[in-house]
């Protein structure tokens, strides 16, 4: 055997041997940061994703590519942003918040004050992304 | 023997803030379970920790308990914002971050302070954590901020230190967010009646309409802050009472003095 050929052997052995080693490496580095996610998400119980029933709030301003709401709690009026649906808001009011006036827009319902009957569900911000994009 | 941080060993990694003198602490303390541990404290952290401890020895209802916290929110605009946690020796015990503002500023989102009712921006300055139960945000997953320099953050606009996934933006609308896996060791490590200092560097705000928080700390606590004070001193030995007088607060000890102090200085 040609010292070439000895060399190009050991070349190719090398060169499996670091492909392997970064493979490794990434699917640790693709565990850990799994790991990471989950242990993240796991304390997504602590997100406030309602508002309790009998509080006042107020329908501060209405966003089209979404088709949201943001809500203000009266008591709490800088505690937020507060988003939520228009079928949300109708389950927690039962039923009286419904846009009037002529045109019968959405955006009409700004303004709005209402003494929620039942817990008014939120919106994480992923989902009004969601929603937006889907437009 | 100096104990304390030289300038020179700051750069290394200091997780203490320095006095200059041989007061026999620890050079550093171990992270409180559930916080990040201190890497380094910059200069700007110092500072704000410097003028914090020295109106809570000014101020009567932020005279500390023993075992509370001075938590700094750096809301500088150097480095990320985050939150740096310290006992009342000097001792970095811990951080949380990147942490979320107000959204009110201009333009939008920008790292800007106002105490002013519907400015959306978050408070400047010191307050009292304390507790907090409300239709959103409760105790599991929130800590009330009371004021301390009259900004009145949470009587009139319920500005709270509470869970969000949108910490590290302007997207509040004038709170403390911190990421939901941070919570729980920031809170076991603040409980109620440790200090909070928003801190904006020297930065003004020509657009805000009070100057409330900022400048000059003056001792103009609200109701929840005096309660806050009060329940952490409640079973203590020796307890005292407090005054409540507004009075200008800043001591000479805490301001201007930057990094003069390091070093032996």
């Amino acid at each position: 055997m040609s010292i070439q050929k000895i060399f190009m052997i050991a070349l190719s052995c090398l060169s499996l041997s670091v492909s392997a080693q970064e493979s490794k490496s990434i699917t640790e580095k693709d565990k850990a940061q799994q790991k990471s996610a989950l242990v993240a998400e796991s304390y997504d119980y602590l997100l406030a994703t309602k508002i309790t029933k009998g509080a006042e709030i107020e329908i501060d301003s209405y966003d089209v590519d979404s088709d949201t709401y943001e809500v203000i709690v009266k008591k709490e009026s800088e505690v937020g942003p507060n988003v939520t649906t228009l079928e949300y808001l109708q389950k927690a009011t039962d039923g009286q918040a419904m846009p009037k006036g002529n045109s019968k827009k959405k955006s009409d319902l700004v303004g709005a004050e209402f003494t929620i009957k039942n817990d008014l569900k939120l919106l994480r911000e992923k989902e009004v992304l969601q929603r937006a994009k889907k437009k | 023997m100096m104990l304390g941080v030289s300038l020179d060993a700051s750069a290394f990694g200091a997780k203490r803030v320095d006095f200059g003198d041989d007061d026999g602490f620890p050079g550093s303390s171990e992270s409180d379970t559930g916080l990040a541990s201190c890497e380094s404290i910059p200069p700007e952290i110092e500072f704000a920790y410097k003028e914090a401890l020295a109106f809570s020895k000014s101020c009567p209802a932020a005279n500390l308990a023993p075992g509370k916290r001075i938590a700094i929110n750096n809301y500088s605009g150097k480095g990320t914002p985050s939150i740096y946690v310290f006992d009342q020796s000097g001792n970095c015990v811990g951080t949380v971050g990147p942490i979320a503002w107000g959204r009110g500023g201009k333009p939008p989102g920008s790292l800007q302070a106002c105490s002013g009712e519907g400015s959306n921006q978050t408070p400047p300055g010191f307050h009292l954590t304390t507790p907090h139960s409300g239709s959103l945000y409760q105790n599991h997953n929130s800590m009330g901020l009371a004021s301390l320099s009259g900004q009145n953050s949470y009587a009139k606009r319920s500005i709270l230190i509470h869970v969000a996934e949108y910490a590290g933006r302007g997207a509040s609308i004038g709170c403390t967010g911190v990421m939901p896996k941070d919570f729980p060791g920031l809170k076991a490590s603040l409980g109620h009646g440790s200090l909070v200092y928003n801190y904006f560097g020297s930065k003004q705000n020509e657009n805000c309409r009070t100057n409330a928080g900022f400048g000059p700390p003056s001792c103009l606590p609200e109701e929840a802050a005096v309660k806050a004070h009060d329940s952490a001193w409640a079973g203590i030995q020796g307890r005292r009472s407090i005054k409540v007088t507004p009075t200008k607060a800043g001591s000479s000890e805490g301001q201007g003095s930057g990094r003069s102090g390091l070093g032996g200085g």
